[in-house]
């Protein structure tokens, strides 16, 4: 029992547990229905210097002992947040990860995480994709499920993640889903839509 | 009255003895030599106050197999310290942790509250003679009175010897 008390996360969670992960909830339920918008989430009172806080409030929401996340890197406070928070140590590899928090690393090739099987394809990762900022980027267009024609993005992401999207997006329906983050926002990418780079920059 | 504490004294009194004895001490001894304290730290909450179930668990006995007794209610909070000390170096914040049997937000907070103020080393050995003692007494009669309630309805059997 000593070694746990020297675990505890000193950060504390949402101001109002309840509420803010409802609304945090909610925020990321739109990002995945409309694909392309950018939605806000509600941060916590505290959290790591190693999350930002739209990753801490998704880690919060989403993360339970029934869905354990994976951080590159293993960043040792939000391991600690998340043990006491969400009541689950994070995972060692991410093969396995319900939640995939990749924390501005270098994207991994997506085939590492789960994408799921046939008859489970709901069990595949979400990854959530730290970027320097949600507008300013390459300009690409979007389509599929939840945007009524086209939507223009430009996330200031790698050109490589675009490349390993289509390959996501042909496994359909298994595959990956992706939550865009930046400080307090969030744009969805679920597995179903389609990306086309309209322009390098 | 009271030196400073020696590293020895915080140390032969376990961090996990002093929370298991605040958050199982009757709770109007709790209060009443919490407030005696008159102590009033500035904190802020990690984890609020919040109730929940747990499973007990028991053996026959107290031997042979575990089996599930039932769900108790728990109240469990987490709570840091301010550093109110002026030009004090910023550390790892003081986290008090109190959790117990029932559904009693002051308690816990009471108990987090002692558990905090209890690794400091200059506050330990007053809170010890003012607190913990007096506990460990409260403990330790609820716990004979308990054993003399019991042994009073013991029932003792006797098999005669017959025709010896």
């Amino acid at each position: 029992m000593g070694a746990v008390l020297n675990q505890i996360s000193t950060y504390a969670g949402f101001a109002d547990a309840v509420q803010h992960a409802q609304l945090t909830f909610r925020a990321a339920l739109e990002a995945l229905s409309r694909p392309g918008t950018i939605q806000r989430v509600v941060a916590p009172a505290e959290h790591p210097a190693e999350l930002e806080a739209a990753e801490a409030a998704l880690l919060l929401t989403l993360v339970d002992g029934d869905a354990a996340p994976w951080f590159a890197g293993a960043p040792p406070e939000a391991a600690a947040y998340c043990r006491f928070h969400c009541g689950v140590s994070p995972l060692a590899a991410p093969e396995q990860a319900r939640f995939a928090f990749l924390l501005g690393a270098s994207p991994l090739p997506l085939q590492r995480f789960n994408a799921g099987e046939a008859e489970l394809p709901e069990q595949a990762a979400t990854l959530i994709v730290r970027v320097p900022a949600l507008q300013g980027g390459a300009r690409v267009q979007l389509s599929g499920p939840g945007i009524e024609t086209f939507c223009e993005v430009a996330p200031r992401v790698e050109p490589a993640f675009w490349a390993a999207w289509q390959h996501n997006r042909a496994a359909y329906p298994l595959g990956v889903d992706v939550l865009m983050v930046a400080g307090d926002q969030v744009m969805g990418l679920p597995r179903s839509t389609r990306a086309a780079v309209l322009e390098e920059v | 009255m009271n030196a400073p504490a020696s590293r020895d004294s915080v140390y032969a009194y376990p961090r996990t003895g002093w929370i298991s004895l605040l958050n199982r001490a009757p709770r109007a001894a709790l209060m009443r030599h919490w407030q005696a304290l008159q102590l009033d730290p500035a904190y802020d909450w990690i984890r609020k106050p919040e109730f929940g179930l747990v499973m007990l668990r028991g053996r026959v006995g107290g031997v042979g197999a575990k089996f599930n007794l039932g769900e108790a209610t728990v109240t469990r909070c987490a709570l840091k310290l301010r550093n109110t000390e002026p030009g004090k170096q910023e550390d790892a914040p003081v986290v008090g942790l109190g959790m117990a049997l029932g559904r009693d937000a002051e308690r816990v907070r009471t108990a987090a509250l002692l558990d905090a103020l209890l690794q400091d080393a200059a506050r330990f050995d007053d809170i010890l003679d003012r607190v913990l003692r007096p506990l460990e007494q409260a403990v330790q009669d609820g716990r004979e009175s308990r054993a003399g309630a019991a042994a009073a309805t013991k029932v003792e059997f006797f098999t005669m010897v017959r025709g010896g």
